[in-house]
């Protein structure tokens, strides 16, 4: 039932989605180009940009919790260390590379008319249907390999304050920042139309990330309701079967917020619950930014001419994609931009398994397009 | 001051349309055409004509092709951008990275 606090979910998450994706669309904000840029091609601009991104939002979520605002905290779904994060990290690394894009950048694209990135999301929705098959085998591997169990983060597991590890983090890395600033690595030079410097993008997302928080208890996340959309596909067809899948029934998020009241409860199945009224929206806000983005610069175009290998490549990525955003849990955008914040382990071994999982991924779609690329 | 494209006595268009492919695909095609093509690319018998709806490669084309000594010209055509690649007097790059 939709009530004025669902209501209220559904036009902020509709309406961060929006801004993130008119954004992202204008600064080509993909975060899979961030790290396969990096290791492919050398080029660190972007990740200089996503490293702003981090520093910032540490900066922000850390006085908006010195401030009380975050009485949820660490906030709720992130949960202790095991070796499944490093290796959901690993898996998709190659995912993204293969599909062309993360699990937001997919959606921007899309918005923008690519067809690439829509089956890329076709194969997304696939993979996470696949992921609840394997639950059953997985879940108990991440459970009886979980490490520091009850620490979440590093200053719970140090039993510090927050505090001390955001100034030892944040103060070295503004002096970096301040001299990328100096020598005018934060802009780069862009000859489309309406292009909006990166940087900026990264500090609107950072605030995005804060404000969602503030508002629904949690960062900005979507792939749970990738999961969700699968099972609502499967049980028109065979609601038997999604009936007795396991992982269907786990309920990933229940906590009341302290300051709305509200009850936040939902999982992967198939029911139209809290975690469906803060990501659904969200989802829908990006493709849509992204499409209004593209349509007042006259560029939304849908060409069906691409290269079947292509295509062939980016649903398969993105089924590796939805598999791993499954067994890390979450994804990049949770963890590096929600989870390495506030010192999530979690999140910090994603990070890890992600370099080498893009390298990797970078190999494999080299030799996949095999110099007879785009003349297929 | 480098030359414009239209001064050039350019004797063959390589057209590239890779229109609804996304990155890295875009940038390793040019790369690919570029290495193929770079005898006719250097000694100016030849500019690359690539066609693309993908904004960022209209970032990473023209970066790495800069970086390899060649002078780029981007232009929003209905619906997409066009990458000119030529060479003019200058620096002698030309290979791949």
């Amino acid at each position: 039932m939709l009530t004025s606090s669902t209501l209220l979910m559904v036009i902020f998450g509709l309406l961060v989605g929006l801004i993130a994706g008119f954004v992202m669309y204008r600064s080509d904000y993909c975060l899979a180009g961030m790290f396969r840029n990096a290791i492919m091609f050398r080029n660190m601009f972007m990740l200089r940009i996503l490293f702003l991104q981090i520093v910032f939002t540490a900066v922000i979520f850390e006085i908006a919790r010195q401030s009380g605002l975050l009485p949820l905290y660490p906030f709720p779904i992130l949960s202790a260390p095991s070796p499944a994060n490093l290796i959901g990290g690993f898996v998709f690394g190659v995912g993204m590379v293969l599909a062309g894009g993360c699990v937001v950048g997919t959606l921007y694209k899309m918005g923008a008319g690519s067809i690439i990135s829509l089956v890329a999301f076709i194969g997304l929705i696939c993979g996470c249907g696949l992921y609840a098959e394997i639950h059953p085998w997985w879940g108990p591997f991440v459970k009886a390999s979980t490490f520091f169990k009850g620490s979440i983060t590093i200053p719970q597991l140090l039993g510090i304050d927050p505090l001390g590890l955001v100034i030892l983090f944040c103060l070295p890395s503004m002096v970096v920042l301040w001299n990328w600033h100096r020598q005018d690595k934060w802009e780069r030079p862009a000859e489309v139309k309406g292009y909006i410097q990166p940087w900026k993008t990264a500090i609107i997302l950072a605030l995005l990330g804060l404000f969602s928080y503030l508002a629904v208890g949690v960062p900005l996340g979507i792939t749970t309701t990738y999961v969700k959309l699968a099972a609502m596909l499967e049980n028109v067809f065979s609601p038997s079967h999604v009936s007795s899948v396991q992982y269907f029934k786990v309920m990933s998020l229940d906590v009341v917020h302290p300051f709305t009241g509200v009850t936040l409860k939902g999982g992967p199945g198939p029911e139209i619950d809290s975690i469906w009224f803060i990501q659904f929206p969200v989802i829908v806000g990006i493709i849509l930014g992204s499409y209004f983005s593209a349509l007042q610069l006259k560029e939304f175009t849908v060409y069906y001419k691409v290269p079947i290998k292509q295509v062939v490549t980016a649903f398969a990525g993105g089924v590796i994609l939805g598999l791993a955003a499954r067994m890390t849990p979450s994804c990049n955008i949770w963890h590096l931009l929600g989870g390495i914040p506030i010192f999530a382990m979690q999140s910090l071994l994603f990070l890890v398994g992600l370099v080498p999982g893009t390298w990797l991924g970078g190999i494999i779609l080299l030799r996949i397009l095999n110099n007879k690329v785009g003349k297929g | 001051m480098e030359k414009s494209i239209q001064e050039l006595p350019v004797l063959q268009t390589i057209t590239l349309d890779v229109r609804g492919q996304v990155c890295p695909a875009t940038l390793l095609v040019a790369l690919e055409n570029m290495n193929t093509h770079r005898s006719a690319l250097l000694g100016g018998a030849a500019k690359l004509h690539i066609m693309t709806d993908n904004r960022e490669a209209t970032v990473t084309i023209p970066g790495t092709a800069r970086a390899m000594g060649y002078t780029v010209a981007v232009v929003h055509a209905t619906g997409y951008y066009t990458i000119e690649i030529w060479r003019t007097t200058g620096s002698d790059k030309g290979g791949l990275p």
